[in-house]
């Protein structure tokens, strides 16, 4: 069964949030609605070397939707079965029967379905499911200014790309088995635990 | 917190009050039939069926406020196998309707065994109810909410609203069984359901107090206005209890009539209710995801 994924390289990602436009463009989405964030995460501490005390600090950014999971908890847990998931691996929501009792956004660790008040019920990230079908790119992908975003099968970009470890803000990839791969920043080393915080909180969740 | 959530308050409290209502109903149906016979029966408004008929109905209505689209709630049974809200729907249908069929078997006369059979089922349907409504809220993604309190707390909530909504009903209602010893064995029942809600609260509080935070939004539970609340809960809590235990103390006197005492226990059901519904919305309110 083929698993369409997300590739994100944390690395090369500039926080122009380019991705998060062309989304929104794409699927107009209302004002407050993000099917497509960037995560904003800085840290840091002092360090002594010797008699020195020396600032490591750092900052770098996620740019984060749906990742079409394994193992969707939000499709298990709809109580319409409105959450369907194709056979290539992409979750999409049938809006003419979701309830919009917005369950789905309290169990996703990722803040992936969105309630839209307009409609009533919930959206998310479909993957662009009208270009993949026309064998083309998400939009996110081809808008991405310095190449951070991919997408393809899930065993050939971990092929590609290796498979890393999820940084923060991201849970424990166990719970749902994200198709998404990562490549972390330099400095996005969970072992560090050097404070690290979301500092762009309130436009992520109502820009 | 979101304005829908005050449905699911109203939803999820009237919900346990009705089976409370169910089993205390059922206990006295089965345990001491003499009791229930001084219940009206059919459409009065003193039939007890029938005010718990209306409350499912309220209560289902109250829930369909958080819906975005209501018009599609027929949809809401299309995952039985999966999804717990599925499950406390079809639940509280079935507990609807046994009760709606205990309320006709009794006022049409219809033969005993079926008034039993419908009373049975309508109490195995309700306790599903609140078993399906505990399991809605154990999130592996909501560490806050993923804990034993959850079902304790409900099932706590369900025999408190229960015990206090049947006592109230039978003053209400006149019914000249309720005397001093069924009073002090309620008013017993009442303490340690109390006792276990008190202690369930606290070590819930302890637990959020320990949680590890792997979200981008650090709640804090053990400072500001969410202590607050809890703290002031608990001081109704011990409040309430020394009201009850003061009652308990009270109708063990002899000539003790129970008119006397109805105002101070309708005060004191009052101050539950505050309660309850203060601790329903600190449970909201400690909604707390992994993750983004």
């Amino acid at each position: 069964m083929e698993r369409l994924a997300f590739y994100f390289d944390s690395r090369n990602c500039s926080g122009c949030k380019t991705c998060q436009v062309a989304c929104k463009d794409k699927n107009d989405l209302a004002i407050g609605t993000l099917w497509r964030r960037v995560y904003e995460v800085s840290g840091g501490d002092w360090e002594q070397k010797g008699n020195a005390w020396l600032p490591h600090i750092y900052a770098y950014n996620i740019s984060l939707s749906c990742n079409h999971c394994e193992e969707p908890i939000c499709m298990k847990n709809c109580p319409s079965s409105a959450i369907k998931k194709r056979e290539d691996g992409i979750v999409t929501i049938d809006q003419s029967i979701c309830l919009g009792c917005k369950y789905c956004s309290w169990v996703c660790p990722y803040g992936a379905p969105q309630f839209n008040e307009e409609k009533g019920v919930m959206g998310k990230c479909d993957l662009c499911i009208d270009y993949v079908d026309q064998g083309k790119n998400p939009s996110c992908v081809d808008a991405c200014p310095t190449r951070s975003l991919d997408f393809g099968e899930y065993s050939e970009l971990v092929e590609k790309y290796g498979e890393k470890e999820h940084i923060y803000p991201l849970p424990n990839p166990e719970i749902t088995r994200p198709s998404l791969v990562i490549n972390p920043h330099k400095d996005a080393d969970m072992d560090k635990k050097m404070n690290p915080e979301v500092v762009n909180m309130e436009e992520v969740k109502h820009a | 917190m979101h304005n829908g959530e005050w449905s699911l308050i109203s939803f999820t409290l009237l919900s346990q009050l009705s089976v409370g209502l169910v089993l205390a109903l059922g206990f006295m149906y089965f345990m001491h039939q003499s009791f229930f016979t001084g219940f009206a029966t059919g459409l009065s408004l003193r039939s007890p069926e029938l005010i718990i008929l209306i409350m499912i109905v309220f209560a289902t209505l109250l829930s369909f406020f958080h819906l975005g689209s209501p018009q599609h709630s027929y949809n809401s049974l299309n995952n039985l196998q999966g999804s717990w809200i599925s499950r406390e729907i079809l639940a509280l249908s079935m507990f609807g309707f046994g009760m709606l069929l205990f309320l006709i078997s009794r006022s049409m006369d219809w033969p005993i065994s079926l008034s039993r059979f419908f009373m049975i089922f309508s109490m195995i349907s309700g306790i599903l109810l609140i078993l399906a409504m505990s399991g809605i809220y154990m999130i592996k993604t909501v560490p806050s909410w993923n804990t034993f309190f959850t079902p304790l707390s409900f099932i706590g909530s369900t025999f408190l609203l229960g015990s206090v909504g049947m006592v109230i009903f039978m003053m209400l209602s006149g019914n000249m069984s309720l005397n001093q010893k069924f009073l002090s064995q309620i008013l017993i029942f009442m303490l340690i359901v109390m006792a276990v809600l008190i202690m369930a609260g606290g070590f819930h509080q302890y637990h959020l107090s320990q949680l590890k935070f792997t979200g981008i939004e650090q709640t804090i539970f053990n400072k500001g206005a969410f202590f607050f609340l809890f703290i002031i809960r608990m001081v109704l809590l011990f409040a309430t209890m020394i009201g009850l235990s003061y009652l308990l103390k009270v109708n063990t006197q002899i000539d003790m009539h129970i008119a006397n005492i109805q105002t101070w226990f309708i005060l004191i059901s009052l101050l539950i209710l505050i309660e309850e519904i203060m601790g329903r919305y600190l449970f909201y309110i400690s909604y707390f995801r992994v993750g983004v």
